[in-house]
């Protein structure tokens, strides 16, 4: 038999993984290199199979694949961090779960980003450190929207150009950000924005993560904000980005 | 699939590849074997596959596989009734049997996972509730899978069980039977020292 495979390495975050036949698994990865990647994984299914906990939602591993005749095949992970303890803290795992959530939507198959890569990471760490959810959720998604290519225009007008003399109150998600007074009534899904909705949003983008944690939001303007960011990202991405609000609220307790 | 097989055929091979674990090669093989059966044979089969769809349903108090309302295992009073295990299928009530466990089980007919979409609502826990409430369960043995998810799942259901005075295990993780210790990773280690226990000598 001729040997066509070949082996190379990448450095992975596991998304998702689905049982595939009796045995085996079929692992969705975000990797350094090569982005979102389908590859299979013999045997996965079996307790003490060799791969252990690395390919729990959201470990980092390692990772060696073998070019199969169809998907890459796992042949080894080497586990790099599991955040196995978040399984003990509700919230923190439905955060872990958002972010795989959204970069799954985000991305197709083969497209990459190491700078989202790393961004994971830096959200996976933050999460079990920071339980301030409502503010990293509201923060990576427009990181997101950022290496995505369509931050909104919020100095400017997004229709025009022309840059703002007084604070503008409207919001066009297909223009891609604020517009000016003029360009007001050409804009078939213009909305008003409150200006402390527009003072918050723009913090959001221009705030490094760190200081965006110390950002006091009420209950009101963190939904209207949490709508406003998965509406703009449904928009573009076009496919559903659910509002951190709604994801989280199934696993909480009732009070 | 040949564009040349019998209608019938084709729908019994597409029937076959609906099944979990069967790809289009072994649903042919399947086909082509009942082919050649004997009617016998064949009429025996129809009757389990048609008895099997009738008589099974979950237990409608533990959520096992049960012929009457409730499960052999909720109908056998000698079966120890203040402790209860917690698994995800029924398949695992099979394997906890093996180890001669006594105790009562409840199913929860499956995993949180957010990213399943699969919340608390779609699991039966708010039974698993009521039952702690009436039925005065001296302890709940979480028994999840070892997957993240299922830890999870165990992590929220004990916290929903604080409010009540039963004591919660979890089984334990750690090393599998069998392998050699260098080959095991750090977590699955790891989890092997937080579960060890003092060992008890005879005599
Ligand atoms: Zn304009
Ligand atoms: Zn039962």
């Amino acid at each position: 038999m001729m040997k066509t495979g070949r082996y190379w390495k990448d450095q992975g975050i596991v998304l998702k993984s689905i049982n595939f036949g009796e045995l085996d698994r079929i692992v969705t990865l975000f990797t350094r290199k090569k982005g979102k990647i389908n590859v299979i994984a013999k045997g996965a299914r079996k307790v003490g199979n060799r791969f252990g906990p690395a390919l729990d939602c959201p470990a980092i591993s390692n990772f060696m694949f073998y070019d199969g005749r169809g998907m890459p095949v796992l042949s080894q992970a080497e586990i790099v961090d599991c955040y196995r303890e978040i399984g003990k803290k509700t919230n923190q795992w439905v955060f872990a779960n958002y972010l795989l959530f959204a970069i799954d939507r985000c991305y197709e198959p083969e497209e990459s980003d190491e700078r989202i890569f790393e961004t994971v990471l830096f959200y996976l760490d933050l999460s079990t450190k920071c339980e301030n959810f409502y503010i990293l959720a509201l923060k990576f998604r427009i990181d997101l929207i950022r290496f995505l290519g369509f931050l909104p225009r919020i100095r400017s007008c997004a229709v025009c150009g022309k840059p703002f003399k007084k604070i503008p109150q409207g919001w066009s998600v297909a223009s891609g950000g604020m517009i000016c007074e003029k360009c007001f009534s050409s804009i078939a899904d213009i909305h008003y924005l409150p200006p402390d909705m527009m003072t918050l949003l723009a913090k959001l983008m221009t705030f490094s993560c760190a200081s965006c944690l110390s950002i006091q939001l009420r209950e009101n303007q963190f939904a209207y904000l949490d709508r406003l960011v998965s509406e703009y990202l449904t928009y573009h991405v076009g496919k559903k980005i659910t509002e951190w609000k709604i994801f989280l609220e199934r696993f909480q307790e009732a009070s | 699939m040949s564009d040349s097989y019998p209608e019938a055929l084709k729908n019994l091979i597409a029937s076959f590849s609906r099944l979990p674990g069967v790809g289009p090669k072994t649903a042919q093989r399947l086909s082509f074997f009942l082919i050649k059966s004997s009617p016998d044979e064949i009429e025996g089969l129809i009757n389990s596959l048609a008895e099997v769809k009738q008589k099974i349903h979950f237990c409608s108090r533990c959520g096992f596989y049960a012929e009457n309302e409730l499960c052999s295992i909720c109908q056998d009073s000698t079966r120890e009734s203040t402790i209860i295990c917690v698994v995800e299928r029924p398949q695992d009530v099979l394997s906890i049997e093996k180890t001669g466990y006594r105790g009562l089980y409840h199913v929860l007919q499956g995993v949180l996972s957010p990213l399943s979409g699969v919340g608390p609502e779609d699991l039966t826990i708010n039974q698993l509730m009521k039952r702690i409430e009436t039925e005065k369960f001296k302890e709940v043995i979480l028994a999840t899978n070892p997957s993240l998810d299922g830890e999870a799942t165990a992590y929220f259901i004990a916290r929903k069980l604080r409010s009540f005075s039963t004591r919660v295990t979890i089984i334990a993780r750690g090393l599998p039977l069998g392998g050699d210790m260098e080959f095991a990773d750090e977590i699955t280690l790891t989890q092997a020292f937080e579960g060890r226990r003092d060992v008890h000598l005879d005599a």
